[in-house]
């Protein structure tokens, strides 16, 4: 055997050793489960870890933590350890959490039930104490810290000193009205916590009060016992819509910050945890103040109380001054300065307004911004004799000293000029002045007289006729409609329009004739025959009417018409030739026999396709 | 043949004008054709006779009165806008409310009928959540709009104007059937004038008739005024039914459906509530 052969044989035999060394090791390892905490009690806003351990296992199942209130509680992840002592294996699973402390109180966590290698293993339970006196009270410079606040802030929320907002009320007893100037400072502790998101302006529950203002006044980093303090501080001001004694605050401001946790270890760090920090959504709150909202004193209220309440004073001005024309408008402006509810402070008034006609003052500037509010007055000189404008008085209260205060302007010396053009009392007057006229209210009267009595329901659109009616103006566009399509028709150049015409033409003419007859007036009756014949021939048959004679007859030949009616035309021409040449008169009865063979003529042409009959002649004829 | 049809049209616009006059006579002497039975003159004494016992302060002689008028079939707008007043001077503010509703009807643009329509209902407790709800219109300006329009002229006028509109619409019409000469250029176009003289008569003939449209809707809706104060609304037609809503002196409700003595209303808010008819009065 050689020396590399026994060197495997050997490697062979100690691997195989220690694998079923290692094999029995794990089957005699018991499966257990255990709960581990770092501490059994925290403050509000502390954080632990705690991990579930499950041993003799490297694959267990995560435990079904559920959330519990007044604690969150964060997975942080699994970790697994296998370790080799005196050939001794041992394995194990770790879950690892991370509480936080939200509200005080006694907790227990576990037991958990966990399932690894085909068992289901318990965990023990553990209790967890969460105190609530401040933020972690087992730091010394934390009490101290808390001692030099301001006595009307509290920290509540859950992070501790490393974030907390103070309240400041310069007074607790204010006026209805009163606008008083508050401070919220938001502090931040530096390196521990830094801001994730913008935070919140200062929140406040509160209908007892105006508040405004809230923008973030300004920002500073400051020590505080030791620690370093990033500070951002808001000044809003309140204002009491109602007297009494009320609960002001708390003061709330909401984000998320991004806090630095436990240290993991450099795997978690690595893998994750972003180097120990986590973000977390906070909301702090300062603590609540009493503060009493006093009544504004009856006693002493002037009578133009101008509503402003704190400490003002006002310039006046007018322009023009000098020569001003009577009836011309001076202007005045007014500047309110001071501290106060100047956004609803009334302007100065003028107190004397004889001889003037006065406008109200009209608001330029609300002071919203500046410690300054201006108004501008229309005054309108009706009396030449005036010397001058005011003087203005400013009524208001002062809650420093707890009276109405007074403050005087003016007089405003003005020269004024007649003017001949001025009409006093042209929509002058004192108007300004002279009270609003009231009007009474009641019933106007009734009515004299019973205007249309009608039959009740007396309604035209339950008459039927009202609505037969209406068709009239439909039947006459039907009417018009047809009226025209006959008028194109007949004006059209077609056989049949053309024997209508001709039909129509004959039938007039041969009124007349009958008239004619009836009179006895024959001289003209040969030829209005004659014409009525040769006019209906030409039309029909679109033919040279001048000149008609019997030769005719053989131009119709050729027109499908019967050989009686061409003998009676022929007739008749030859008729009309013999009286016209030789001269001789026109018997009546001749006439009465010639005028009966032009209507039989035409009756029988008129039945000719596509001609149609004339209904009128039979009846000239009967009458005849 | 263009003196034949000259004379036609001539002769055919004589008859339309006269057919129209005809139609607008017809029209406005039907509308105040009064029945023969009962003599105006006879009816109008009892209106002067009520009218004397309002100005003596007589008031429920003069409300006597002016009903026994009105029971003899006959109304008018100043009649029920009489009778309103008389009821107001009694202190039933309901019922005064009620005829000055059927007068507007009749004369919804006399001011003095719209000034005591007003004057009733802002001392019918106007000015209260109930009133204000119950009230037509309040806040809505679609709904004041329809209600401003819907009372702008009395619906027989309407009714004239529509129909002369109509016929002056179709004369037109007819006209350009009959003389397209004188209304068509020598392209055949339409001539600027008949174009205007259309778009004019047009648009008042579709104005009045959706004046009319609407008047006609509102008056044959079936409304009613709540006779008393607080007149109870209920979800169902029986009063151990949950109470809904109330109903001021004077409001207006819209009449929905009926059951036995019972009707379902609709307020001015839309909601809808069962009422007993006894504590209502239909317009």
């Amino acid at each position: 055997m050689s020396g590399c052969f026994r060197k495997k044989l050997l490697l062979t035999i100690i691997t195989g050793i220690f694998s079923v060394l290692l094999m029995a090791a794990n089957t005699k390892a018991a499966i257990s489960a255990s709960l581990n905490i770092e501490a059994d009690s925290i403050q509000i806003g502390e954080q632990i870890r705690f991990n579930i351990e499950v041993n003799g296992t490297t694959s267990a199942s995560q435990p079904d933590v559920k959330p519990i209130a007044g604690l969150n509680i964060q997975y942080l992840g699994p970790s697994t350890q296998v370790q080799i002592i005196n050939l001794q294996t041992t394995s194990s699973v770790i879950f690892q959490y991370m509480i936080t402390g939200a509200k005080a109180g006694q907790y227990t966590l576990g037991p958990y039930t966990i399932r690894a290698g085909g068992n289901i293993v318990k965990t023990n339970s553990i209790r967890l104490s969460v105190g609530g006196g401040g933020a972690n009270s087992s730091s010394q410079n934390n009490q101290g810290h808390q001692n030099t606040r301001v006595d009307d802030s509290e920290t509540q929320g859950p992070m501790g000193d490393r974030l907390f907002v103070t309240l400041d009320v310069p007074k607790k007893n204010l006026y209805y009205g009163e606008r008083l100037p508050i401070t919220v400072k938001f502090y931040i502790s530096a390196g521990e916590v830094s801001i994730d998101k913008n935070i919140s302006r200062p929140l406040f529950d509160q209908a007892e009060f105006v508040i405004d203002n809230l923008d973030i006044a300004s920002q500073d980093d400051i020590i505080l016992n030791g620690k370093s303090y990033h500070v951002v501080e808001f000044t809003p001001s309140i204002s009491p819509v109602k007297p009494g004694t009320f609960q002001f605050g708390p003061a709330k401001i909401t984000g998320t910050v991004i806090v630095r946790g436990p240290v993991g270890d450099i795997f978690e760090d690595f893998f994750g945890n972003f180097g120990g920090f986590e973000r977390q959504p906070f909301e702090v709150s300062s603590k609540k103040i009493t503060l009493h909202v006093l009544p504004l004193p009856e006693e002493g209220k002037p009578k133009d109380f101008s509503g402003g309440i704190g400490k003002f004073h006002f310039t006046v001005s007018a322009s023009p001054t000098e020569e001003v024309l009577q009836g011309d408008p001076i202007t005045v402006k007014m500047a309110v300065s001071g501290e106060g509810n100047l956004q609803v402070i009334a302007p100065p008034r003028l107190a004397d307004t004889n001889g003037l006609k006065v406008y109200d003052a009209q608001r330029k500037s609300n002071g919203d911004q500046g410690a300054e509010v201006s108004f501008e007055q229309v005054v309108i000189p009706l009396d030449p004799n005036i010397k001058q404008i005011g003087p203005f008085t400013l009524n208001y209260f002062n809650p420093a000293t707890g009276r109405y205060q007074q403050q005087t302007q003016g007089p405003i010396p003005v020269t004024v000029k007649p003017n001949p053009n001025f009409k006093a009392g042209a929509g002058w007057g004192d108007e300004g002045s002279a009270k609003k006229e009231e009007v009474g209210k009641d019933l106007v009267f009734i009515k004299d007289n019973p205007g249309s009595l009608e039959p009740k329901n007396n309604r035209l659109d339950r008459k039927p006729w009202f609505w037969l009616l209406q068709l009239l103006p439909l039947l006459g566009l039907a009417g018009a409609f047809q009226y025209r399509k006959r008028l194109e028709f007949l004006q059209a150049d077609t056989a049949h329009s053309r024997a209508v015409r001709a039909s129509s033409a004959a039938s007039r003419r041969l009124a007349k004739i009958k008239g004619l007859l009836a009179a006895g007036e024959l001289d003209n009756l040969l030829e209005e025959l004659h014409q009525t014949l040769r006019g209906y021939l030409g039309e029909k048959f679109k033919l040279a009417s001048a000149g008609m004679t019997g030769n005719v007859v053989e131009a119709l030949k050729t027109k499908t018409i019967p050989g009686e009616v061409l003998t009676q035309i022929r007739e008749f021409f030859d008729q009309y030739d013999f009286y016209r040449f030789t001269g001789a008169k026109l018997e009546p009865e001749t006439a009465r026999r010639l005028t009966d063979l032009t209507v039989a003529i035409i009756t029988a042409l008129d039945r000719l396709q596509p001609g149609r009959a004339n209904a009128r002649l039979p009846s000239i004829m009967s009458n005849n | 043949m263009r003196i034949k049809e000259r004379k036609l049209i001539v002769a055919l616009t004589i008859w339309g004008l006269t057919l129209l006059l005809l139609a607008v006579t017809a029209m406005t002497t039907a509308a105040r054709t009064a029945s023969a039975s009962i003599s105006k003159n006879k009816l109008q004494s009892l209106f002067y006779q009520a009218n004397e016992f309002y100005e003596k302060g007589r008031f429920q002689e003069a409300v006597d009165s002016y009903q026994k008028l009105l029971a003899s079939g006959y109304e008018s707008g100043n009649l029920y806008y009489n009778l309103g007043n008389a009821y107001f001077k009694l202190g039933n503010k309901g019922r005064a409310i009620l005829y000055y509703e059927k007068a507007r009807r009749l004369i919804p643009g006399d001011a003095d009928l719209k000034a005591n329509l007003a004057y009733a209902q802002s001392g019918s407790g106007a000015g209260s959540e109930t009133a204000a709800a119950g009230d037509a219109a309040t806040g809505d300006w679609k709904a004041e709009l329809a209600n401003y329009l819907a009372y702008l002229a009395p619906l027989n006028q309407l009714f004239v104007f529509s129909s002369v509109g109509f016929f002056l619409l179709f004369g037109v019409f007819i006209y350009l059937i009959l003389a397209p000469s004188r209304v068509r250029t020598d392209e055949n176009k339409l001539k600027g004038f008949w174009l205007g003289v259309i778009w004019a008569i047009g648009c008042l003939f579709v104005i009045s008739i959706a004046l009319t449209t609407l008047t006609f809707i509102e008056h044959n809706q079936r409304q009613a005024v709540a006779l008393e104060a607080n007149v109870t609304a209920y979800f169902e037609p029986k009063t151990d039914a949950t109470l809904y809503y109330r109903l001021a002196e004077g409001n207006k409700v819209r009449i929905i459906e009926e059951k036995g003595g019972w009707w379902l209303v609709k307020r001015a808010d839309g909601k809808r509530g069962w009422v007993e008819k006894k504590n209502l009065a239909e317009i």
